[in-house]
């Protein structure tokens, strides 16, 4: 009972932290936070993800993918923003 | 963006608490005339800017504690950090501000315009100047 | 394959959080520091994840040290976003 509670938990923080992202990117206009909001929403939905299959589930081992895929748009967020250089807009 | 041949601990400075070319020569002249109070007015006169910008100059640098204020109508300022650290970084500032003047202005201008901003930047690997500290 | 892709999660959430702390360093613009923490946090949670995963044996589970971290770290980064991102 314990587990979804937390991971529901986890799953909104993200979720809030990205929507933060989200305001900054429409204020800002750089790329880095369009990444980084969507990579905290993947983040989120991860965590829900997680919680729906249960420990025996095979299914679970793929849920790296997900994690995986936040984790590469960050890594492309920091490469585009060093590529772009100061600027960074867009 | 060069700083080079700014001091660490200068280069922090400035970026906590100078904001601007205007607040970084307010704050130097209530130093090098720390004997007297200046209103804003007064300060406005010796550095030819307006009296409101030096109003609120004088404000922000009271709030981060590098002035007192009496309270008065008008208040009167007078230079007094609140730490010893910042003494020694505004002397240290005041020395390299007469020396490298173009160096420390466009650290001032290279400044991340707000905190947003200073979140992106940190991503940036390589700076365009040789070694940050 | 999954270890290989909690190792890379661990890494970059390291790497994040250096860069976040050399900035903090070097600004003083407190965001990076509850940032920096956040990755550092998610960094320790992945590390926690791969440990479990591939180290030890299923009869242990790491899940609460784990959830911790990441809460920890999620929350940390949502209190710098709403009180220090101006």
């Amino acid at each position: 009972m314990l587990k979804p509670m937390l991971n529901g938990a986890v799953s909104m923080a993200w979720l809030a932290c990205a929507l933060f992202f989200l305001r900054f990117w429409v204020q800002s206009k750089d790329r880095l936070f369009a990444f980084f909001a969507l990579a905290f929403t993947v983040l989120a939905g991860n965590s829900v993800v997680a919680s729906l299959l249960d420990a025996d589930d095979e299914r679970r081992h793929y849920i790296y993918v997900v994690r995986l895929f936040a984790f590469l748009l960050i890594l492309y967020a920091i490469w585009d923003k060093n590529r772009a250089g100061r600027r960074g807009t867009g | 963006m060069s700083d080079a041949g700014i001091p660490q601990r200068v280069q922090r400075f400035i970026t906590t608490h100078i904001d601007s070319l205007e607040k970084l020569e307010v704050l130097l002249l209530l130093r090098a005339r720390a004997d007297r109070e200046w209103t804003a007015s007064a300060v406005s006169l010796e550095l030819r800017i307006t009296d409101a910008s030096a109003a609120s100059r004088l404000e922000d640098l009271t709030n981060h504690g590098m002035l007192v204020s009496d309270g008065a109508t008008p208040p009167s300022y007078r230079y007094s950090p609140a730490s010893s650290e910042d003494v020694q970084a505004v002397t240290e500032l005041a020395e390299v501000y007469s020396v490298k003047r173009v160096s420390v202005i466009s650290f001032i201008f290279s400044r991340p315009l707000d905190k947003v901003r200073g979140f992106a930047e940190a991503f940036i690997l390589k700076k365009d100047k040789d070694g940050d500290g | 394959m999954a270890e290989a892709v909690y190792i890379l999660c661990a890494l970059t959430s390291l790497a994040c959080s250096v860069l976040l702390f050399r900035a903090y360093k070097r600004t003083g613009m407190r965001l990076l520091l509850w940032s920096g923490l956040c990755f550092a946090g998610l960094a320790v949670s992945n590390s926690l994840l791969f440990v479990d995963l591939v180290l030890l044996p299923t009869s242990i589970d790491l899940y609460m040290p784990r959830v911790i971290a990441t809460l920890s770290s999620a929350s940390v980064l949502l209190y710098g976003l709403i009180w220090d991102a101006s």
